[in-house]
């Protein structure tokens, strides 16, 4: 019996170019390595809180990585929505993934920040509660693309519940101040500008610029990694 | 546990977390680019 192969399309023109995510790849690991000396030696120790308030430096860029993932995934959504085009449905499941990587740092942080500050690991408090029902809402999000199988209901479907899903976060991000709970009001973005020393904002900053680079490293990896899977299953079918 | 030790958690399981994301994003690219140059061979 002989083999028979399907040749793989040619490559475009914008194929040939190097990826963003190569070329920023080398900087970022460089920038992190930097947030981490610049929040575990650089950066004052607070007052209050002593080492722990650390994680901070880590806890919250990660949790503006996760609000910026859902919103591109909401813009995304509403795009496949309005044009039918396959694109945005491909840039939306790469950044609800990596949203859901970011969201469950977050929800890995938080706790560990909460049990020498708070005395527990874990409350339902409106805020942690919220973001935990944002978390479960985009990992469905994700487990729901594998039980439809025919690529444009499912992207249809997942659109929806990308559009709903994004309501949940002004209401993690207010969620402080619609009800009160044990985690603080947002130190930088809150009433009366920045809450905190210019010398932990600066890292602060910083690390929320090191993460944003991260976010576009890992969002064009997986949506690379997306066309090979979606050009595979073409030449398979 | 000390304060520190909490603080070295966090950072550890972080990088685990998303480093080990990069790398099944990697490992995923680099058998599907495999799979592509073996079907159009």
């Amino acid at each position: 019996m002989t083999q028979q192969r399907v040749a793989a399309p040619p490559e475009s023109p914008a194929a040939k170019r190097i990826p963003l995510w190569k070329i920023l790849a080398l900087p970022t690991v460089a920038l992190m390595g930097v947030l981490v000396y610049a929040a575990l030696a650089l950066a004052p120790e607070d007052a209050d809180q002593g080492p722990a308030q650390r994680i901070f430096y880590i806890h919250v860029p990660s949790a503006w990585i996760a609000f910026l993932a859902f919103a591109v995934v909401f813009v995304a959504s509403v795009a496949l929505l309005a044009t039918g085009k396959r694109k945005w449905d491909d840039r939306a499941v790469a950044s609800a993934e990596v949203g859901v990587v970011f969201t469950t740092v977050v929800m890995l942080t938080g706790p560990l920040w909460a049990r020498p500050v708070w005395g527990v690991y874990w409350e339902w408090d409106p805020k942690l509660t919220a973001v935990f029902i944002l978390w479960l809402i985009y990992m469905s999000y994700l487990a729901l693309r594998s039980y439809v199988p025919d690529p444009s209901r499912r992207a249809r479907f997942s659109a929806v519940l990308g559009i709903a899903g994004f309501l949940d976060v002004p209401i993690v991000y207010l969620a402080v101040r619609w009800w009160r709970g044990l985690h603080p009001e947002a130190v930088v973005l809150g009433k009366g500008g920045p809450q905190l020393p210019a010398s932990m904002l600066q890292i602060l900053l910083f690390g929320v610029f090191t993460f944003t680079l991260l976010y576009l490293v890992l969002f064009t990896l997986r949506l690379h990694v997306g066309r090979l899977r979606s050009a595979q299953e073409e030449v398979q079918a | 546990m000390s304060a520190w030790g909490f603080v070295a958690a966090a950072y550890i399981g972080t990088a685990l977390l998303v480093g080990g994301y990069a790398a099944s994003l990697l490992r995923k690219k680099r058998t599907l680019e495999r799979g592509r140059r073996g079907s159009s061979r």
